[in-house]
């Protein structure tokens, strides 16, 4: 070995003595001390953003309406008074102005939110009657403890803060305590960012650093890389130099080799620099100590080696360094081409069109598709054909259910009113089976709603952040169309909803996840970190237990119900069950690790469960009162691309996969019933038959920036940050290993190539 | 070490290929035998394109031979563990950049198997050896090609190799260098090393080498020691004898002596050249020609230069003759 040991040890010699390694040292230095003075800091929340109120004109009402009541000593009142006469006025002529004028709507909020920015300093705001009907805050309570003359500046624009905003939640958008402020050389460069420290810190953690690094290393430091190292193998080929290299005992395969092994020690030791130097400044300015950080440099150096192959071959071919570069970007630009076409076909034509859930009705099974249109089974014409069309509305915004209310003998959804953003305010949207599913306009949903269900009488279930409201009234009742900015808020005239229960609300926030047992009617809620059991009696609900969950608060969630046994999945990936009413654990497992649950769903019989995972795997869990667990992968086909399940009547599971072919399952025996199973479009061929086999030879370098994603985060499937992060939402999947397999069998094969060439070339 | 030659050659061939489909050939060598005994100084002549440098890099399994075989040191020509015993200094050597005299005696040195150790031990009396001792630190961007040539020496004698293979190695040097690296063969061969040389400069061969090859256009025009080869190189000169005759009269008159050269001038005279010792020599030849009834016109006489023989024996005209 001491041959091949010292051609290496002088390729680092090489890399010493040469102008460039310095240079491109300097560079990561200036890089890093660029970076360095990054940072930030956490501030108490107090002013007020115009994009804090979600209805500024609705705020002024209720300030007005408080200040005109005969009776004193309300916060609206104290407020109002305490806003100048300027600003009152101004505010006051709201009324005035048109929905649709966009700009002067958006001025006024912005007046408003300065207008109470100006009250945050007053020591005088606080009035102990205006404020004992409102119930403060532990926050607030210990301020004013303190006693207002005694706060800081600071203290007391918070708690004037909490004493405007408590009375008036509805109009604020929640805000955590504290908020976020990006910093260079200690000097704010950012707008407060609302998050909390740790969300912000996830948030660098697993998309900022990723993408920096990605760019920083994968991108500009490979091609800085490959143009860098290109010559050393062509002037290994120096007629002068290589006959004395040739004479000596020395394998040429070997030699080569430890020539290759020189070049990728040259780029080590800048990679280990620069992944070094971020890990430490990233630990020290922001805290985040993430080793696996340290883990991307074997991974940017495979990914160096991997574009070496191809260099080091074109350089052992033509002995030239500007053929090695050029050689190198066209097989870059191939794997890109390649890469970004399977990447377009997927997410254009094969993704959305993927159906994800099924409903099922009396004559027939209605799919849901990844961009929430809905379809259903056409036995003539063996096809999905679309069902449930919505009247000009995208299917996205569509967003509960559908689910099927025998009762109404119709598909029920819910339509979020305006923009998320708007508060949580939904309508039904309705298809009933005599107009062929056709969609119609539904009255409001209770305020809160967060799921569906459909009750063990074939009535519909709203389950709100309060507990559960029943649907009784006629679904036919006109609405009426409240105009809010520009959004259309439907309000209902009737009250087609009843509150069921429980007596004492329940105080649910997102994340938070519910499910029926069909047969007894008893819901079950989730809400973080805490699960609660609505036993049913006499058509009301009332809480028969809550039990603390060993999960972070803000992480999403899956409830079924099975009988007497409730499976709750987490976004950890961990599937826990409990024994109902007692609530007591069960069981708790981790079938896929790496992955997280989508969906989970309970067999009518209560026998069974079955979970499908975002990396496309399904597991059956037994759910009787002696089933011991743990969940078992089920024995169908298509594992590892199913993207739904769901129980029929009969208990037979029907799962989805190839995007949109669906198999019906016998309970028990897991016998093949029959299929749903559509021709696959010409795309489809080409993407199954021509892409993907395709990709799956083709090298993927570039796609390394997965592994390194999944080493950052120890995940297999990522939250495409759209702002949903219910566990149903669709999720990237990372393939972590398969570029780095394919990369590596291509790595092997140019450097066998290279080595076949030189071991039989003369020279 | 066995009984073996240090090389043995025979009938050894080498055709180039090029092109893209490999169709175009080019014989660098064809059917060359000969061996080379242990503790010689061969040298390997020829003229630039002769076959030297393809010759030595068979030897040494740097191209592969297309017909014949060829043995160093008793293994198979290109055998790893002969390489390991033989030192290569080699044409228009060049040391990549980064390097320090030091630097490269290690990686040459580690490459040839010896240990760091060894190669510490040795660098130093070698660079010394060499002239090179003041400036081991310096880096070879600053040598002059003289000085580059002797580290190249040092590199090929660091592992102290039985067989040393030397292509041109006063290539670029000035006349105390020469001198210095025939000094070196010398003792090396006082040492018992066998040293083939590839050169084209005639004088350094005949200075240092007990045996001589010539080879031109992969051909071996001879093989034996320089007087051999080079007949009266030394001692001789060339008798120029204008004379009236039909040419195959003179060239039958002429029959019997060693490497004649006939100029025809004209139907009825020819100008003969021959190689001659002395004066006797001299008066046998006029003898002869005199014998056969042949006029003598013209005479004169001009020493042989070492050039002109190596010529003659490459079959190849010499520069402009004088007339007496």
């Amino acid at each position: 070995m001491r041959p091949y040991l010292a051609i290496i040890v002088d390729s680092f010699r090489e890399a010493l003595a040469s102008r460039v390694l310095w240079i491109l040292l300097l560079l990561i230095t200036l890089i890093l001390a660029g970076i360095l003075p990054l940072g930030f800091r956490a501030e108490r929340t107090t002013a007020i953003l115009a994009r804090d109120l979600t209805d500024g004109r609705g705020l002024v009402r209720a300030l007005q309406r408080d200040a005109d009541r005969p009776s004193t000593g309300s916060p609206g009142q104290r407020i109002w008074s305490a806003l100048d006469e300027k600003a009152r006025t101004a505010l006051g002529d709201w009324e005035q102005v048109a929905e649709s004028d966009r700009d002067a709507m958006r001025a006024r909020t912005a007046q408003l939110a300065e207008a109470l920015n100006g009250l945050l300093e007053r020591r005088d705001l606080y009035d102990a009657s205006a404020w004992s009907q409102v119930l403060l805050g532990s926050e607030a309570r210990e301020l004013l403890d303190q006693g207002v003359d005694a706060l800081s500046a600071d203290d007391l624009a918070r708690l004037n803060r909490l004493l405007i905003e408590t009375p008036y939640l509805e109009y604020f958008r929640p805000q955590p305590p504290r908020q976020i402020l990006i910093t260079y050389f200690g000097a704010k460069i950012s707008p407060p960012i609302r998050a909390t420290e740790k969300r912000v810190r996830r948030v660098i953690e697993l998309l900022v650093l990723p993408a920096v690094i990605g760019i920083l290393v994968g991108f500009i430091g490979v091609l800085a890389a490959i143009l860098v190292t290109a010559p050393i193998i062509p002037q290994m080929f120096d007629p002068g130099s290589l006959s004395l290299l040739l004479s000596k005992p020395v394998s040429r395969s070997w030699m080569f080799l430890a020539k290759f092994a020189g070049g990728c020690t040259f780029i080590l030791i800048n990679v280990i620099y620069l992944v070094t130097g971020l890990w430490v400044i990233v630990g020290l300015r922001l805290g985040i100590w993430n080793a696996r950080l340290l883990l991307c440099i074997p991974i940017f150096l495979f990914l160096f080696a991997v574009y070496y192959s191809v260099s080091a071959l074109a350089g052992v071919i033509w002995r030239n360094a500007v053929v090695s570069v050029v050689m190198t970007v066209v097989f870059w630009l191939a794997c890109t081409v390649v890469g970004a076409t399977k990447s377009i076909v997927e997410q254009l034509a094969v993704e959305s069109r993927r159906l994800v859930r099924l409903v099922e009705t009396p004559d027939a099974w209605i799919a849901v598709d990844e961009s929430g249109a809905t379809h259903r089974w056409d036995t003539a014409s063996s096809a999905w054909q679309g069902a449930f069309l919505e009247g000009g509305d995208t299917p996205a915004s569509r967003v509960l259910g559908p689910v099927f209310a025998p009762r109404q003998d119709a598909l029920l959804a819910a339509r979020e009113a305006g923009r998320r953003n708007f508060g949580s305010r939904k309508s039904l949207l309705i298809g009933r089976r005599v107009d062929e599913w056709t969609e119609a306009d539904g009255p409001a949903l209770p305020d809160g709603t967060f799921d569906l269900l459909a009750g063990p009488q074939g009535q519909l279930l709203a389950v709100t952040a309060r507990g559960v409201d029943e649907l009784v009234g006629d679904l036919a009742a006109p609405t009426k169309k409240m105009q809010v900015f520009f959004f259309e808020i439907p309000q209902s005239l009737g009250k087609p909803f009843r509150a069921a229960g429980p007596d004492t609300p329940l105080q649910i926030r997102p994340p938070a996840a519910a499910a029926i047992d069909r047969a007894t009617g008893h819901v079950a809620v989730y809400s973080r970190g805490e699960l609660t059991w609505l036993q049913r009696t006499a058509e009301r609900y009332e809480v028969a237990k809550t039990v603390p969950v060993d999960a972070e608060p803000d992480q999403g969630a899956l409830l079924a119900v099975a009988g007497a046994t409730l499976l709750l999945a987490l976004d950890d990936g961990r599937v826990l069950t409990f024994a109902a009413p007692a609530l007591e654990l069960r069981g708790s497992w981790q079938p896929e690790p790496g992955s997280q649950p989508r969906f989970a769903c309970a067999a009518p019989d209560g026998a069974s469960f079955a979970i499908v995972f975002h990396n496309g795997r399904l597991h059956r869990l037994d759910a009787g009162p002696d089933a011991a667990g743990p969940p078992q992968p089920a024995p169908v086909r298509g594992q590892g691309d199913i993207a739904g399940a769901a129980f029929a009547a009969d208990n037979s599971l029907l799962v989805i996969d190839r995007i949109t072919r669906v198999t019906r399952y016998a309970a028990g025996t897991w016998q093949r019933l029959d299929s749903f199973s559509p021709a696959l479009t010409p795309l489809e061929i080409a993407y199954y038959y021509a892409i993907v086999p395709l990709y799956t030879v083709f090298p993927q370098p570039g796609e390394l920036d997965n592994t390194i994603q999944y080493v950052l985060r120890g995940e297999q499937t990522v939250d495409l940050g759209m702002g949903d992060d219910s566990l149903q939402a669709r999720r990237m999947r990372l393939r972590p290993w398969a570029p780095v397999r394919s990369s590596f069998v291509f790595m092997l094969v140019m450097l066998a190539l290279s080595c076949l060439y030189v071991q039989r070339q003369d020279f | 070490m066995g009984d073996h030659a240090a090389i043995e050659v025979e009938e050894l061939g080498k055709t180039y290929r090029d092109g893209l489909l490999r169709r175009r050939a080019f014989a660098a060598l064809r059917g060359v035998t000969f061996q080379v005994q242990r503790g010689e100084i061969f040298g390997l002549l020829g003229p630039n394109g002769a076959g030297k440098t393809t010759l030595v890099k068979l030897l040494l399994g740097i191209v592969r031979t297309t017909q014949g075989s060829a043995r160093m040191l008793g293994r198979p020509a290109g055998d790893r563990a002969a390489r390991r015993r033989v030192g290569y200094l080699p044409e228009n050597l060049r040391i990549p950049r980064h390097h320090t005299a030091l630097t490269a005696l290690d990686l040459f040195g580690q490459m040839s198997g010896l240990t760091r150790g060894e190669i510490r031990e040795r660098s130093g009396p070698l660079l010394a050896s060499v002239d090179l001792a003041d400036r081991a630190h310096d880096s070879v961007r600053k040598y002059s090609k003289g000085m580059l040539q002797r580290l190249g020496l040092a590199i090929a004698l660091l592992h102290q190799p039985e067989l040393i293979f030397l292509d041109e190695p006063t290539d670029g040097l000035d006349p105390p260098g020469r001198a210095h690296v025939r000094q070196t063969l010398v003792q090396l061969k006082q040492e018992g090393k066998t040293i083939f040389l590839n050169s084209h400069l005639l004088q350094e061969v005949e200075l240092v080498c007990d045996r001589v090859a010539i080879l031109d256009h992969g051909v071996l025009k001879g093989l034996g020691t320089v007087e051999q080869l080079v007949p009266y190189r030394g001692e001789g000169f060339e008798l120029q004898v204008q004379v009236a005759g039909p040419e195959p009269a003179v060239r039958a008159a002429l029959a019997g002596r060693p490497a004649p050269r006939i100029e025809p001038l004209s139907s009825e005279q020819a100008m003969v050249h021959l190689p001659v010792r002395d004066q006797a020599d001299v008066d046998q030849c006029i003898d002869v020609l005199r014998q056969q009834g042949l006029s003598i016109v013209a005479l004169g006489r001009r020493r042989i230069s070492l050039e002109e023989a190596f010529l003659h024996v490459l079959g190849l005209p010499a520069p402009g003759t004088d007339h007496a």
